[in-house]
């Protein structure tokens, strides 16, 4: 890391108290591909941090680690303190931690309101035999109220029974980040969020994740190469190159940063 | 044609929806599962165990109405501790598979099935390959009391899945029931959102290896006379056969079940024979081509509709 940038970061660091999450030297090797080596960055809880870095650098495959997709080769993901390590991925999102992906996943066999109802943090929602059978008398109907107000603030609400798959590709993102709006999250990594979407759409989305970190204290890490997007909606900025750290401080800095120019933005940016 | 006689193959069918609607829930949540045969033989066998340790001599006395109440409760006694212990023999075998994925759990659980039928044809405690002769418990299958007993055994097939087809009806509308339909969709997104998918499918593999066990135990005494060739994969490959053609929908693999079913026996029965054509005898005879070449065919079903219903893009593709 070239340090230029880094003093903001290192003072979000130093306040343990509200660390949400904190990398300790994360690497994450396929065989001889070293896609993530000695990651170290800690998130304060509240702050919405954009995560960059040109293709191949590491940024999806750091989100699969802190989900549970893929398991550290080296270091330690804490959460809230707690070490990720060994846990399984259900358990990880259960801790708060929700996420979308590069391309839209949906459940086509379910319609828009129901999509939205599986990330609803409901009780027994480990399927235990007896979890089942006390499930059984409950309907799903009971939990919707919860996921017609997150998929209403993506203006989704008009298509609550659609079938995910007839919606826009803009749309179907929306949807998905309503889904882990539902759950409650305390982070979420929104992953390449505005592909697909309009201007318009973007923005409306930008007002809506504001609006929820300071609502409801949600932290956000978000990949997405639209710089104006990020300069929007980001606090601070961590930069990966080749699975590597390049830059960590605060968005204005980093995106001034004439290494991190050189590396991903270009020298035209 | 009787009633007696569409009451005989309304309890075959019972037992046979029975067997689909427990296959359909395994593969509702991705488990490719092609030994579903192997647990109605372990039901049934486990139903054997059970009747030779409640009838040490075999024959149960049919004299009084408290006789044959008791027997009726011995009979579902039977069916009860054999959806346990099958649903126990389901947990262990897909923990025992826990790595195991589509086609290669299919390959395992269908070896497991064969199994279960080797291991069937060289216990003699359970009939060895002659088979095993169960006793009548409620009604006897005997001169006037045959109508009855076909009624019975068809009431309580018609019972037991209507309970079946209510509860996964209820299922469905909890919120387990869009776990089950998102796991199917896609595992990991589910797992992010919280879902112990892994759980669910144990659970689900449990209770439709149960319902399996428990039309295991229902065979064994509606037909009184099991021998380990009833739970091979020719038998089980009808129920594999109503499951695709169902499409997955618990009520359209009842009704491909049943329709299918009544479809085979109307070509047995000598409807066509009547007519001068051998269609009967010959539906006896190749009966495993027609079922592989329906099978096969409903595989190529959705593509070939999918072709008709939009054959401009296919050819601008």
């Amino acid at each position: 890391m070239n340090g230029l940038v880094s003093e903001p970061a290192s003072a979000v660091g130093q306040a343990g108290a509200d660390v949400l999450l904190d990398l300790v030297g994360v690497s994450r090797r396929f065989g001889g591909l070293h896609a993530l080596s000695d990651i170290t960055f800690r998130v304060r809880k509240g702050e919405v941090v954009g995560l960059v870095g040109s293709n191949g650098s590491g940024k999806s495959t750091l989100f699969n680690v802190i989900t549970g997709i893929y398991a550290v080769s080296a270091g330690r993901i804490l959460f809230q303190g707690q070490d990720l390590s060994g846990l399984s991925r259900h358990t990880i999102a259960r801790l708060g931690i929700a996420r979308t992906f590069q391309s839209p996943r949906l459940f086509t066999g379910l319609s828009v309101l129901e999509n939205a109802v599986i990330g609803v943090d409901a009780p027994y929602k480990t399927p235990t035999l007896l979890n089942l059978l006390r499930q059984l008398w409950i309907p799903w109907h009971r939990y919707a109220s919860a996921a017609r107000g997150a998929i209403s603030a993506c203006r989704l609400g008009m298509h609550e029974d659609r079938n995910p798959a007839t919606l826009p590709y803009g749309e179907r993102r929306l949807l998905e980040v309503s889904r882990c709006l539902v759950s409650s999250p305390s982070l979420l990594l929104l992953d390449e969020p505005t592909a697909g979407l309009s201007d318009e759409e973007s923005n409306a989305l930008i007002r809506l994740l504001h609006g929820t970190a300071r609502d409801t204290g949600l932290t956000l890490i978000v990949i997405d190469h639209r710089v104006s997007f990020i300069r929007a909606l980001c606090d601070r900025l961590v930069v990966l190159n080749h699975g590597e750290l390049l830059e960590d401080g605060l968005t204005a800095a980093v995106l001034a940063a004439p290494h991190v120019i050189a590396a991903y933005l270009g020298e035209e940016g | 044609m009787t009633v007696e006689f569409f009451l005989y193959h309304a309890a075959f069918a019972g037992i046979a929806v029975l067997l689909t609607q427990s296959l359909n829930l395994v593969w509702r949540v991705n488990r490719f599962s092609l030994g579903h045969h192997g647990y109605f033989g372990i039901g049934a066998y486990a139903g054997v165990v059970f009747t030779r340790f409640s009838v040490p001599d075999g024959k149960w006395a049919l004299d009084t109405w408290i006789d044959r109440l008791s027997g009726a409760g011995l009979l579902l006694g039977c069916i009860g501790s054999a959806a346990v212990v099958t649903g126990f023999v389901g947990y262990v075998t897909i923990r025992l598979f826990v790595r195991l994925r589509e086609d290669h759990f299919a390959v395992a659980t269908l070896v497991f099935a064969e199994i279960v039928q080797n291991v069937a044809a060289n216990c003699t405690y359970v009939g060895g390959a002659l088979g095993f002769e169960a006793p009548y418990l409620a009604v006897r299958n005997a001169g006037a009391e045959r109508l009855w007993y076909v009624g019975f055994y068809a009431s309580l097939g018609v019972a037991l899945n209507l309970l079946l087809y209510l509860g996964i009806r209820r299922l469905d509308q909890s919120t387990y029931g869009l776990y089950i339909t998102a796991s199917r969709d896609d595992e990991l997104a589910a797992e992010l959102c919280g879902v112990d998918v892994w759980t669910l499918q144990r659970t689900v593999f449990l209770l439709a290896t149960a319902v399996a066990g428990a039309a295991g135990a229902l065979f064994l005494h509606f037909t009184s006379l099991i021998v380990p060739g009833d739970f091979s994969l020719i038998n089980g490959l009808p129920i594999i056969l109503y499951v695709v053609l169902g499409n997955l929908g618990p009520a359209r693999c009842v009704a491909a079940a049943l329709g299918l079913y009544t479809a085979y026996e109307i070509m047995k029965l000598q409807f066509f024979g009547l007519l001068g054509l051998e269609l009967g005898r010959a539906a006896a005879e190749w009966k495993e081509v027609l079922l592989a070449s329906v099978l096969i065919a409903a595989g190529l079903l959705p593509a070939l509709l999918q072709k008709l219903r939009c054959p401009r893009r296919e050819a601008s593709s």
